[in-house]
């Protein structure tokens, strides 16, 4: 059902299924503006959320309660109009919005940039891994713990940095899940660029770069 | 007579004889104003007469200890601030002025009394607390699931809808005098969000909102990406007679 979906839309790629839930690849770029265009990707997310709904009410697992996070992740980059490239800062905010609590602590800074759909496509889902990871172990679910989001443009790439400080970190192994795997391997091997996440005592560091000629939207 | 807001504003329901109109317009003889700014009726006051905005923009909001205020619900004029109010004691929420105002406060008396000789008048005026009660239903949906550009799209497509019902509109433009804050207060969004998503709509050619007005420049555009669906508002006309006939008969 979930390919013919895709094919009927002409919008979605075929789905690959991950150890860790699924990860649909909605390139916005080939969206053409159009009312018709845009409804059939609202249905083809409408149909993702239902089987998300289903997964979660048949078992309680952590991936599957993740994936109602992440189609919604990816449904802010899809769904906003890449025209003239996304605005990093509006990305940010859309995403603390929907997972973070009015009052918690967060920090967000930086310069005008407008993405290109390409990169706004990741970025926005590594956002989303970032916040959702925060709110269930780091600075989004304490009190007492500082977040803060920067980034800057240097000649030839875009950094951002995602800090967390003031975090009382949970003893035990990390395992890698998809967000970190997101992070440190996709930026890399689509967009040209690197991404890691470092852990102290205080917090979780993570560092993302994307060559500006990848990062920029084009053309205006 | 017709302009009467409330009048105006019911007509989209019914057609109201000349005899309920006289009546609606003899209940709102206690008229006040109020500057921007200033509360109309505050949270722990006794409740008064009901309030109904003639002329300006008003809200309702609730505040926490903190000074943190939700904005609840706008009020055009032909809005009125809750037929039944005066069935309890204290108000558990505050009303306030946006800009200057004209307000009419209709005795409990008189409401109980438009209520028991007319029926047609009766049933737009369960009509109209229908469509409030719909509206609170939409900016639950706003606040609970739509993104920023979502909310405030769909927010600005709400208001032209609902000055237009009253005929308060200039085409796609509608006095709209309210603050960053007031709309950050209103969509449960940070004032920096606000400033940049009003910055994206702009952007994108959608609205423009400028020194008090608020003008859509792409309506069809704005309602799509908002998942705005005007049918909430209940704009239909329901009553007993042809519209067509009513506006023969004016």
């Amino acid at each position: 059902m979930l390919v013919s979906l895709c094919l009927d839309c002409r919008i979605v790629t075929p789905l690959v299924h991950t150890a860790d839930g699924w990860e649909a690849s909605l390139t916005r770029s080939d969206f053409t503006a159009g009312a018709e265009a845009q409804h059939r990707l609202r249905r083809v997310l409408a149909a993702f959320r239902s089987i998300a709904a289903f997964m979660a009410r048949d078992d309680a697992s952590p991936a599957s309660l993740r994936l109602a996070g992440r189609i919604g992740a990816i449904s802010r980059v899809a769904l906003a109009s890449a025209d003239g490239g996304i605005d990093l800062e509006a990305l940010v905010l859309d995403e603390l919005l929907a997972c973070a609590t009015p009052r918690a602590r967060y920090r967000v800074e930086g310069s005008d940039i407008r993405l290109s759909g390409k990169a706004a496509q990741l970025m926005g889902l590594a956002l989303h891994e970032l916040a959702a990871n925060s709110l269930q172990y780091g600075a989004l679910s304490q009190t007492a713990a500082d977040l803060s989001i920067e980034w800057r443009l240097s000649e030839e790439k875009l950094v951002l940095c995602w800090t967390e400080s003031k975090v009382r970190m949970a003893m035990g192994k990390r395992t890698a899940g998809f967000g970190s795997e997101l992070v440190q391997r996709r930026f890399a091997s689509e967009l040209k660029g690197s991404g890691e996440m470092v852990f102290s005592i205080d917090g979780m560091r993570c560092t993302i770069a994307v060559p500006l000629s990848e990062a920029l939207h084009q053309n205006e | 007579m017709n302009d009467n807001p409330l009048i105006k504003k019911l007509s989209n329901f019914t057609t109201l004889s000349e005899e309920e109109r006289r009546a609606v317009l003899d209940s709102c003889n206690d008229v006040r104003t109020f500057e921007a700014r200033q509360d109309i009726i505050s949270q722990g006051d006794r409740t008064a007469g009901v309030k109904l905005l003639l002329e300006g923009f008003a809200c309702r909001y609730k505040m926490l200890e903190d000074g943190r205020r939700q904005i609840v619900a706008f009020f055009v004029p032909g809005d009125l601030c809750d037929l039944r109010v005066f069935i309890l004691k204290r108000m558990d929420h505050s009303i306030a002025a946006l800009t200057s105002s004209k307000v009419a406060e209709l005795a409990p008396d008189n409401v109980l009394k438009l209520l028991h000789n007319y029926p047609n008048l009766t049933r737009a005026l369960w009509w109209s607390t229908l469509v409030e009660e719909a509206i609170a239903r939409e900016w639950i949906v706003n606040v609970g699931q739509r993104n920023a550009l979502e909310r405030m799209g769909h927010l600005f497509c709400e208001l032209l809808y609902r000055f237009r019902s009253v005929g308060m509109n200039d085409g796609l433009s509608c006095d709209l005098p309210i603050t960053q804050v007031d709309i950050a207060e209103t969509l449960g969004l940070s004032s920096v969000h606000v400033n940049r998503t009003l910055q994206e709509l702009r952007r994108q050619k959608l609205i423009r909102l400028e020194n008090g007005t608020l003008t859509i420049e792409d309506l069809p555009a704005l309602k799509e990406i908002s998942f705005f669906n005007p049918d909430y508002l209940h704009m239909e006309y329901n009553g007993s007679k042809p519209k067509n006939e009513e506006r023969e008969a004016t």
